[in-house]
């Protein structure tokens, strides 16, 4: 008899993603959720600029509709691309509800990844800051590419854009970006 | 001879790089998030594999009944081919619009399952 995902903790995600598909094993759909939850839920808090309670409730509907519609995964990309894509569409979908409740200067309530030193701190504040100018798509970007670490096609997947538009947007966000942070350098418009 | 290779620091991308992996390396304690999500998940009232596999079986069989009933005189198909054409709504055109939905049926399952 195969041993059950829970005591074969050295399954990887495919093995565990037929488990569920064949025998709606939820031992394995729950080492998968164990797997992925920090990434997940770090990358969400950031997406909802440090709500923690919002960003939970996200990652625990992202993990819901991932196993409602796990048939639907083709192993063409990564679990935790996949999930992404999924965490992406739950945000968006709920992000015009929730527009109003965000306040504007929300992004620079980031969660504090541990204690930081001032210097890293400091640049934490500045970017924050600078990317509050870019336009929704080009934060999306950077935020897929840099803080999700997919590659610009996996970023475009989960964007639903063209791979084209994503370079566009971490091309012009960058710029941006680096207007703004050598801005601060210089003591314009420094952050507060 | 080849020019000298000019390597350009990109700043942001150091920046954000770093702000990444920082956010990456900050494991996020699990704290009983598994265990809702799994108390969450809809009740398993999907069908066992062997039942979805007799879903198309009984799809087919009970066409294959509908088959035998309507096929009195052999004619049927063609009867009801030309009622159907013929905008004739017929016991033959019913028949073979209600089999062949349960046929439609079966195939659309089996390719579910493929």
């Amino acid at each position: 008899m195969a041993p059950s995902a829970r005591e074969a903790p050295g399954f990887t995600d495919n093995d565990l993603i037929l488990r569920v598909l064949r025998d709606d094993d939820r031992h394995a759909f729950g080492e998968l959720v164990r797997r992925h939850q920090s990434t997940l839920r770090a990358s969400l808090r950031r997406m909802t600029q440090g709500n923690f309670a919002l960003a939970d409730d996200i990652a625990q509907e992202t993990f819901i509709l991932a196993w409602k519609n796990i048939r639907s995964f083709r192993f063409e990309a990564k679990f935790s691309t996949w999930l992404y894509r999924i965490a992406f569409n739950a945000w968006q979908s709920g992000a015009r509800k929730r527009h109003e409740e965000l306040s504007d200067d929300g992004l620079l309530d980031a969660p504090d990844d541990g204690h930081l030193p001032a210097d890293a701190a400091a640049m934490r504040h500045d970017l924050m800051l600078a990317m509050q100018g870019l336009s929704e798509g080009e934060r999306n970007a950077i935020f897929q590419c840099y803080y999700n670490d997919l590659s610009h096609e996996e970023a475009a997947w989960v964007l639903g854009i063209p791979l084209g538009t994503v370079k566009t947007h971490i091309m012009r966000a960058k710029d941006k970006m680096r207007e703004r942070l050598a801005a601060y350098a210089s003591g314009e418009g420094a952050a507060a | 001879m080849k020019p000298p290779v000019t390597i350009v620091r990109d700043a942001v991308d150091e920046q954000l790089k770093r702000d990444a992996e920082r956010m990456r390396a900050n494991y996020i304690d699990d704290a009983g998030f598994t265990l809702r999500v799994l108390d969450a998940l809809p009740s398993a009232h999907r069908l066992t594999p062997a039942a979805r596999a007799l879903i198309p079986l009984a799809c087919s069989a009970l066409a294959a009944i509908g088959v035998v009933l309507f096929a009195g005189g052999g004619n049927f198909l063609i009867d009801a081919v030309m009622d159907i054409a013929t905008g004739s709504m017929t016991r033959s055109a019913i028949g073979f619009i209600a089999i062949a939905t349960l046929f439609a049926g079966a195939a659309h399952a089996i390719f579910r399952e493929a």
